[in-house]
């Protein structure tokens, strides 16, 4: 008998239902990209060769509300290339004005922060004491300090203030380092590059030194950009703030000047040992990193090695790119999140008091990370369950990867990471049950994560050297009860930069740190976000602010933005 | 045709180069062929005994090796070179018998002969084993550079080549060679292994992973292929991938006392710090001095908080790989919680001036190889 059609369909209908059976799940939404309808267009001057090393390091971005209307607001660095260098307006840093419910307004031109050339990182503080938030772009040849006129247009005065640097300047972050009421400022430098005497691309020559002049400009038989290595670092500036509208540059005699002139990429000012002084952490890239431990009389003491935190657990030293800080283990202590090179792992530095220990493979972040190149990162509470979690992005820095037998390395464009912590010192990789903003790949640097729409719910925005920013909306549900704390410092730091707050929710003990200058050259939300799990009600929160004053509020309602003003 | 026979052309046209012969040996030749081999027997040792002519003492050598008459053919072969240089297969014979007897300077002086003067690949390929068997590695590398010079494409000798090289830690000569042999023969497991082994002494172990992974395809099972590549993907860190293999490897071989050291290093990196180590003490039970069993337990300890054994494993690990710089590292953290700043600054140190000497060799090794991680990165 031969199978009549019925039969042949039984068939199908049977193949087909057993491949609904194998499909994977459809990944879960938790963020959706909605720059283009938020009104964010920002796309990042890119040079497709990438034949010089300044061409692949650009993409700091910050969350800052400038104008004090409550609402976080967008800066994007934008960078010349080689080609490109002497037409200043080529290249188009962005600020964009939060007009509320996700929609944002371009208001670079008015604000006057548009071309600081080869912009690379940012960060925000009130750099002149007088109440209203700053910005800080570093970069190639000079840096800009933007002072907010109060009326939504800045003026560049990095000059007046003595902050320009020079060189090639990467991350930076202002802090109360003294705890002399005014805002500090260090900067990190990456390479000595003299823009008229480039190292040829695959070949070096000029500028380099050591390590056969041009090995470092081979990566597997392709020629590629030159360095880092071979080419000369620069120091790291440390700008004390003088208190009448000008700085004073004293990495010397503050002991963080970096005299081995290291690679510096990442920084983070946080006080890791609880002694209420800010520390201060510095990425190094194919170096030892740096951790400078306050002395508390305006210097500091460089303690990376004994304290775990310079190199891999196996003494390698690595690419570092990213710091993030964060409490993941709800213990009260800030450990580091270091992202870094393809073949390295990122490493994850957990404070147990007295020193730090490498835990990035007992924790589960290591292996995800090896295939990647990693920029920015950070420690988020995506699902407000009262625990942070991870989040990185990547992307290589050879557009020639993808001619290269790579091994194991992934190639030029790479996916984003997510971790979710799992309550007991380990995370699990989770990107993949997110989707394609996760899985899909790209070319990406700074990363910053804030509530840019008071829904409670963290957002993050992400920079692409070849491709346009995402601006990624945290539509998860359900997620958990949450409160967000919007510090108002006084005197001359009103975002309140090195505060730290902790709030008890139930079983929760949440601490979280106030920075300027994290993750990959950028800077995220500053205002403390906390994801409360099931519980309606915090019991205490508690805002120990930079001169160690402390305010205690009980029984605070959830969800809600609070507003808490220092004494 | 029987081997003696075969030879006997040979004989006579080394005869004929040789001074001229007392006796009229094609003679003696045509009453072998017809099956006299007594009576040629018996007018040979006349002939030697009245005059010792080698020509004559060859084919009678040549007479009891048809014979199996070894030990008499080897005491002929000895006269007959005492007067002149034996012809090449002659030679080769009599240096083996020279090796199986304990004389290995006159069974290297006899291949030097035949290799000289016969510009013979074996004779170079048998010098060269020889070498080796002496410790003479660096020798027998010359040795076979020569080889390599007479017949550049050659398989024996360019397998040779490697594993003399990889034996040398010689990872740069190796590669010269294995790259074109992986290429040439492509379903030889052993090449690939070879080249895996030769990427990860010349420090690209990225590289390494994929011809040991060929390797392991083209013959499973391999335990040495196993281990190389666990020892490799620990390298680069990946002891999930890592730990299979070592397991396999400890399956097919229990008592391999480097598997064992490598699968403690693999789930030490794992936080499996029990399984670690049990396999690190088994590992340190069958040898005290092993460096990746000792660094193995070092971070196991260090792990477990127990600073003071640490560093006294870490110590064993330190000595037996001075070259490394991870074992200075973690003595150096040991003693910093320990709150001996002193003891950590002097493993600081030390461990700082490993890794220059490191980015030396890496250095050295990629401008001989033209190997090239990139810029970022070691």
């Amino acid at each position: 008998m031969k199978a009549g059609p019925a039969i042949a369909g039984l068939a199908l209908i049977g193949a087909a239902a057993l491949a609904v059976a194998q499909a994977p799940p459809a990944p879960q939404v938790l963020f959706r990209d909605v720059a283009r309808e938020a009104g964010i267009r920002f796309l990042h001057q890119a040079a497709p060769e990438k034949k010089y090393i300044m061409e692949s390091m650009s993409g700091g971005l910050a969350l800052v509300d400038y104008d004090g209307d409550g609402l976080v607001d967008l800066y994007i660095t934008n960078s010349l290339t080689v080609d490109t260098r002497n037409d200043p307006n080529a290249a188009r840093s962005a600020l964009y004005h939060n007009l509320g419910g996700f929609r944002f307004e371009d208001v670079t031109d008015r604000a006057g922060v548009g071309h600081p050339g080869w912009a690379m990182g940012v960060c925000t503080g009130d750099a002149d004491g007088d109440g209203a938030v700053d910005i800080y772009v570093t970069g190639l040849g000079r840096n800009y300090l933007y002072r907010n006129n109060r009326d939504g247009t800045f003026t560049d005065i990095a000059e007046q203030a003595g902050v320009a640097g020079g060189g090639w300047s990467m991350g930076c972050g202002f802090a109360d380092y003294d705890r002399d009421g005014r805002l500090d400022l260090f900067v990190s430098r990456y390479v000595s590059i003299d823009l008229d005497h480039l190292p040829e691309f695959g070949k070096g020559g000029a500028g380099m030194k050591g390590e056969g002049r041009g090995a470092t400009c081979q990566y597997r038989g392709v020629a590629v950009q030159c360095g880092p290595r071979g080419l000369p670092g620069e120091s790291d500036l440390l700008f004390h703030n003088d208190g009448n509208g000008h700085f004073t540059e004293v990495s010397a005699k503050a002991g963080v000047r970096d005299t081995h002139e290291y690679y510096g990429l990442g920084i983070a000012w946080f006080d890791f040992n609880g002694d209420g002084w800010p520390d201060l952490y510095v990425a190094n890239d194919s170096h030892p990193n740096y951790l400078y431990e306050n002395q508390q009389d305006g210097t500091f003491k460089e303690v990376g090695f004994p304290m775990g935190v310079a190199v891999s657990e196996d003494g390698s030293e690595q690419g570092s790119m990213g710091v993030a800080v964060g409490d993941y283990l709800n213990g009260g202590r800030p450990s580091l999140l270091v992202t870094n090179f393809a073949e390295e792992y990122d490493d994850l530095f957990r404070n147990d008091g007295t020193h730090f220990t490498d835990v990035s493979y007992r924790a589960r972040v290591a292996p995800p990370s090896l295939p990647l190149v990693m920029w920015g990162d950070a420690f988020l509470d995506y699902d407000n369950d009262g625990w942070l979690d991870l989040m990185a992005v990547a992307g290589h820095v050879y557009p020639q990867m993808d001619q290269v037998n790579t091994g194991a390395a992934a190639g030029y464009r790479q996916p984003k990471l997510l971790f979710h912590n799992e309550h007991d010192g380990t995370f699990a990789e989770v990107s993949r049950r997110y989707g394609p903003v996760f899985t899909d790949k790209r070319v990406s640097r700074g990363l910053v994560v804030g509530d840019l729409d008071d829904d409670g719910r963290l957002d993050a925005v992400v920079t692409d050297l070849d491709g346009p920013a995402q601006v990624l909306r945290n539509e998860l549900e359900p997620t958990g009860h949450w409160l967000i704390l919007r510090l108002l410092g006084k005197g001359g730091n009103p975002q309140a930069l090195g505060a730290v707050a902790t709030v008890q929710a139930g079983p929760l003990r949440m601490t979280r740190y106030v920075q300027s200058g994290t993750g990959y050259l950028s800077q995220s939300d500053v205002r403390p976000h906390f994801g409360l799990g099931a519980q309606a009600r915090a019991e205490r929160v508690e805002v120990r602010w930079p001169d160690q004053t402390v305010t205690r509020l009980e029984d605070v309602p959830a969800d809600q933005v609070l507003a808490v003003r220092q004494p | 045709m029987r081997p003696l026979l075969a030879a006997l052309g040979l004989v006579l046209q080394a005869a004929s180069a040789a001074p001229p012969a007392p006796a009229d040996l094609a003679a003696i030749v045509t009453r072998i062929e017809k099956g006299d081999t007594a009576g040629a027997e018996r007018q040979l040792r006349r002939i030697v005994a009245a005059s010792g002519d080698p020509a004559a003492r060859q084919l009678l050598a040549r007479l009891y090796l048809d014979q199996k008459r070894e030990a008499e053919a080897v005491a002929e072969l000895r006269q007959a070179a005492l007067v002149g240089p034996l012809p090449r297969d002659l030679g080769l014979r009599l240096a083996a018998a020279e090796m199986a007897d304990g004389h290995p300077a006159l069974a290297e002086q006899q291949l030097r002969s035949v290799a000289t003067r016969y510009r013979s690949v074996r004779a170079l390929l048998q010098l060269a084993r020889l070498q080796t068997r002496q410790k003479d590695a660096a020798g027998a590398l010359a040795t076979l550079e020569q080889a390599r010079d007479l017949a550049p494409n050659a398989e024996e000798v360019l397998n040779a080549f490697a594993q003399v090289s990889l034996s040398l830690r010689a990872p740069v000569p190796a590669l010269q060679v294995l790259e074109p042999l992986a290429r040439m023969y492509p379903s030889v497991a052993q090449y690939r292994y070879m080249l895996g082994v030769a990427l990860m002494q010349a420090g690209d172990v990225q590289s390494a992973v994929s011809p040991l992974r060929e390797a392991d395809r083209l013959e499973p099972d391999r335990p040495l292929t196993l281990t190389a590549l666990g020892l490799a993907l620990n390298n680069l860190r990946t002891y999930a991938e890592a730990k299979p293999c070592l397991v396999r490897s400890l399956d097919l071989d229990p008592d391999a006392v480097d598997t064992l050291a490598a699968l403690a290093e693999s789930e030490q990196g794992l936080g499996e710090l029990e399984a670690a180590e049990t396999h690190a003490l088994r590992a340190l039970a069958r040898r005290s001095d092993h460096a990746i069993g000792n660094l193995a337990l070092g971070m196991v300890r260090m792990k477990q908080e127990r600073y003071e054994e640490a560093c006294a494993v870490l110590e064993r690990a330190l000595a037996a790989d001075p070259a490394s710089p991870t074992a200075p590292y973690q003595l150096s953290l040991a003693w910093a919680r320990r709150g001996d700043e002193a003891q950590s600054r002097k493993y600081l140190e030390l461990y700082r001036q490993k890794v220059r000497e490191l980015d030396l060799r890496v250095a050295e090794v990629r401008a001989k190889t033209g190997l090239s991680g990139g810029g970022m990165k070691r």
